[in-house]
């Protein structure tokens, strides 16, 4: 009977409660800064509280014994202590360390898959380049308005910091694109190939660019695939310069999708109704076809496939400047010049998880670029000159470049952030020139291997670095090279952050140097930049200071063959300094998005047929940009505008530093200089469901106040003026102003989409 | 005799000590919930989610209190002024929903805050993220909807942010009403499973359909 009622009590007495014991104490960080919300939890109970702004925290419990305090809160790491409830409880003071947070740790790189500069580097997306006016929906169009750039409209390429368009490579999903724009006529640039809407990020990177890429002197322009599409959807465009449409189809289950598209430009319309300063025999036509898979494997990794093909085609006529009398100031002939180009161009890429710590991105790709040209002199009646001085200008070449690349990137992640890249890459090409008209054939190969590490460190949540080494090899140089690339980035405030680059960059000089010899070494140049970069929600403000050291750039002789490339050397050296600002406002205009930039660059070079160091011709001292958006998100309709400055760039006088002379003063070459351009273009769009479809209208005028705007002048070696100068004219764009009228559709083809939508 | 005896008060307090950790989980969610209607500020939300945290952490195979916590943070992403501290919030909020959806998988409520913690994330970025979020979120929707055709919350989240998306985009309060309508219908017959178990939602409802209507 005692033994039940001692066992019914000890049974009771568990549902006795005991008396309260109060815990209280102060939660801070290592500085002794209060921590306020975090959680105070009494180990497996539900006893517990939250720390106040001071930090302060108290609860009462009526647990016994040897229990655990844990303490949690964001941004910090977790920490336990042991308390004895049977004994008087004293003021427990707890400090957290802090834990490097993904969040809130500054970012010298960003993202998992990219490894390149995202922070230095200036992202923008498909929408902002579609949107910018003067763009022209071209990526290459919306990147010159950023700083760095330069606004020579009339040569291929983009012009960054000091460097020919040759400086700076475009790379989609890791791989070098060989032909990044469509083939350029002569004095008339040319526009990107690819469509801006494939991608789902642009990261331009002015200098210091990741060792994950090479081959380039000046900048990368990093292209990353849009991944897997949402829904499937038809769309459809008609222009005022050529007519598309395309579907895309994604499965339920969103593991594979593809998508084809076709594009059909052509300029003549347009240029029946827009007069050109160019004749065209032949409107600039192309034909495009694009074709996209994306195939989900296992649980995080994704096959993509990019095809694109492209036949162009144009025939232009110019007046002949060699043919110029200034007398009675007509042109006696005009340049014929015909161009076919074939462009072809695959990417497979692959992404995906070995471990959960180990990443690979692994990328091939195939392309082929056929550039079918010929020049010939034609009397302006279109009959072939028969003149015998102007037999030369007869000129018929097919060149052809193909590529084939392989690369793989492997990533280790160590924590939540540090990682180890590395990698390897393999660029077989082969580039073919038939010179028919002399019936020469030159040919180059080049077997090009690279392989690299870089490592992301972050030391604290203030202080992040990036390291990394890459090394080269070319069989048709038959050396090598080793370039190290540091950054470093070290956080000021909640908003604000500084950051320094150092980095070698190497690139081959330009084939025509290496048709005719082989035995030159890489270019190089040495970047060390400085950058601070300011941001909130509503703005942005970044500011960066440059020195590029170009060395063994190429060299060879201004002489009367007229800078033939041989007998090159890599005696060419330059540099190039700069200031840039970018600041960009979401604010302070209502409903509006505008950013100015800024570039000064000092820079000078001697290098191919240079005859001094000096300011080459393709670039201006002083560029600045304003580009304005606003939208009105009631009535779906936007309007953009971008001003456009750019001082004078030199140009060469041959009246000054005459090709035929052996002897020419040195300090006349490139020292006269165009007058400085401006440019302002608008556009509006226009957004609008109708029925299923999804609707942009599109109205863009580039240059309406028909600025006048020259980039340069050519001289004529046959053609003098009455002074017995020889003569030269301005090189113009082809047309003052340009009209872009368009309508970009998309509908929904997914049943379920339609299921759903009828159901509500 | 004696050992049956003592086998009984042993089992019996076994039973017991179960009912009563039942009933100290239904009397601290009880207490917690009415404290959480009362929430004004973000520091309250944040002493509100921390004790629900402890119950969760206490009670590992219990998905409500983690549901709470997932609902409190998300909501805390949508009033935020801070659009790059979104990511991070939802971030917070999506870990708790998980783990509930781990203990719950099937669960129309759970599935719900999947959801909202979606379409919170399209706030960072609008023009950029609308459609792919929007998708996601949408389809999360409408299988919390077939799971529990009683349950009003996917049709008032669902309205809520058809209220905030521009027409041009299919949204806009003409294609909200009929949403809320229905989910005021649903409210008024809506039978929770529980006293703790999720319903919320009619004050907002009334209040949207006062925007809408007039």
């Amino acid at each position: 009977m005692k033994q039940l009622f001692l066992t019914l009590f000890t049974f009771l007495s568990a549902f006795i409660t005991h008396a309260q014991v109060k815990i209280e104490g102060k939660i801070t960080d290592v500085k002794r800064k209060a921590i306020k919300g975090a959680n105070v939890a009494l180990g497996n109970t539900y006893d517990g509280s939250t720390s106040d702004s001071t930090g302060y925290f108290s609860f009462t419990t009526s647990e016994k014994g040897i229990q655990y305090l844990q303490i949690s809160t964001e941004g910090y790491k977790n920490n336990t202590v042991r308390v004895n409830l049977d004994s008087a409880i004293s003021f427990i003071n707890v400090s957290l360390k802090s834990k490097v947070n993904e969040i809130q740790a500054i970012r010298v790189s960003a993202g998992a898959f990219e490894a390149s500069d995202e922070k230095k580097g200036t992202v923008l997306k498909s929408l902002d380049i579609v949107t910018t006016a003067g763009s022209n929906g071209d990526l290459n169009g919306a990147l010159k308005t950023l700083p760095g750039t330069q606004q020579n409209n009339d040569k291929e390429g983009l012009f960054v910091r000091g460097g020919t368009g040759y400086e700076t490579q475009t790379y989609i999903d890791g791989t070098l694109v060989r032909n990044a724009f469509l083939s350029g006529v002569p004095d008339l640039g040319a526009r990107g190939r690819f469509n801006p809407f494939l991608f789902k990020g642009t990261t331009f990177s002015a200098g210091g660019y990741s060792a994950l890429y090479g081959q380039a002197l000046s900048s990368a322009i990093i292209l990353e695939t849009e991944d897997m599409p949402e829904k499937s959807q038809g769309f459809a465009n008609f222009s005022s310069v050529g007519i598309g449409a395309g579907i895309l189809k994604v499965n339920k289950a969103k593991t594979h999708s593809y998508s084809v598209s076709f594009n059909h430009t052509n300029l003549a319309p347009y240029f029946a109704l827009m007069k050109q300063n160019v004749s065209y025999k032949k409107a600039p036509m192309y034909n495009q076809i694009d074709i996209s898979a994306r195939q989900k494997v296992g649980k995080k990794g994704l096959l993509k496939l990019y095809t694109y093909g492209n036949l162009g085609r144009l025939n232009i006529n110019r007046k002949d400047i060699d043919s110029y009398i200034d007398s009675t100031k007509t042109y006696l002939y005009k340049n014929e010049f015909k161009l076919n180009n074939d462009n072809f161009y695959a990417n497979i890429s692959y992404k995906d998880y070995i471990t959960s710590k180990l990443k690979i991105n692994a990328g091939v790709c195939y392309s082929t670029n056929t550039d079918d040209i010929f020049m010939q002199s034609l009397t302006q009646d279109d009959q072939v000159n028969t003149d015998s001085l102007y037999k030369y200008k007869t000129n018929a070449i097919v060149s052809n470049n193909q590529l084939i690349t392989a690369k793989v990137v492997l990533q280790r992640n160590f924590g939540s952030l540090n990682n180890l890249r590395f990698g390897a890459e393999q660029i077989s090409y082969v580039d073919k020139n038939n010179l028919k008209t002399y019936n020469v054939n030159y040919k180059i190969a080049d077997q090009y291997s690279a392989i690299f590490t870089e490592g992301d460190v972050y030391i604290t949540n203030d202080i992040a670095g990036k390291v990394g080494v890459r090394a080269e090899y070319s069989s048709l140089l038959n050396r090598w090279n080793i370039a190290p690339r540091v950054s470093v980035a070290y956080k000021l405030s909640r908003r604000g952050q500084l950051s320094a680059a150092y980095g070698d960059f190497y690139q081959k000089p330009e084939n025509r140097f290496l048709y005719a010899n082989a035995n030159l070494n890489f270019m190089k140049a040495t970047h060390y930049i400085v950058n601070y970069l300011y941001q909130t929600k509503d703005y942005l403000l970044r500011l960066e200071a440059y020195d590029k050291e170009y060395k063994n750039l190429t060299k060879n002789s201004f002489s009367n063959s007229l800078y033939s490339p041989q007998n090159a050397t890599n005696d060419g050296y330059g540099y190039a300094r700069g200031i840039e600002l970018f600041w960009r406002d979401k604010k302070t205009l209502p409903g509006m998005d505008y950013w100015i930039s800024y570039s000064y660059i000092d820079t000078k070079r001697n290098f191919n047929s240079y005859l001094r160091s000096t300011q080459p011709d393709f670039v201006a001292s002083h560029v600045a940009s304003m580009v304005v958006k606003k939208f009105w998100v009631k009535k779906m309709f936007g309007v953009n505008g971008t001003y456009t400055f750019s001082s004078g760039r030199p140009y060469l006088n041959y009246n000054k530093t005459n090709p035929y002379n052996s002897t020419n003063d040195a300090n006349l070459f490139l020292s006269d200089y165009t007058k400085a351009y401006h440019n302002f273009s608008v556009s509006c769009n226009y957004l609008k469901s109708i029925k299923k479809t999804f609707n942009v209208f599109v109205v863009s005028l580039n240059n309406p106040l028909y600025l006048y705007q020259e980039y340069g002048y050519n001289y004529s070696l046959m053609s003098k003026n009455q002074d017995g100068s020889f003569h030269s004219e301005p090189v113009l764009p082809a047309a003052r102003t340009f009209v872009f009228v368009g309508w970009f559709m998309s509908w929904g083809v997914d049943k379920t989409d339609d299921a759903i939508n009828n159901n509500l | 005799m004696k050992t049956i005896k003592i086998a009984i008060v042993f089992l019996l307090s076994a039973v017991a000590m179960q009912a009563q950790d039942n009933a100290r989980f239904l009397k601290a969610m009880t207490a917690n919930l009415a404290e959480w209607k009362n929430v004004k500020t973000p520091d309250d939300a944040v002493k509100i989610t921390n004790a629900f945290e402890r119950i969760a952490n206490a009670e590992p195979k219990e998905w409500l209190p983690l549901y709470y916590c997932a609902l409190n943070t998300v909501t805390g992403a949508f009033q935020t002024r801070d659009a790059k501290a979104i990511d991070a919030i939802v971030d917070k909020a999506e870990e708790y929903i998980n783990k509930a959806d781990a203990i719950s998988p099937n669960n129309s409520e759970i599935l719900t805050v999947k959801a909202m913690c979606m379409g919170a994330r399209i706030m960072a970025d609008p023009m950029t993220r609308g459609q792919k979020y929007g998708m996601q979120s949408g389809m999360l929707l409408e299988t919390a909807k077939k799971l529990d055709p009683t349950n009003p919350r996917p049709y008032l989240y669902e309205a809520q942010s058809k209220y905030y998306t521009p027409e041009a985009f299919g949204g806009g309060k003409k294609v909200a009403l009929p949403l809320l309508e229905k989910a005021e219908e649903l409210f008024k017959n809506f039978k929770p499973q529980s006293e703790i178990s999720p319903n919320w939602g009619v004050d907002q409802v009334t209040d949207l359909l006062k925007q809408c209507r007039g």
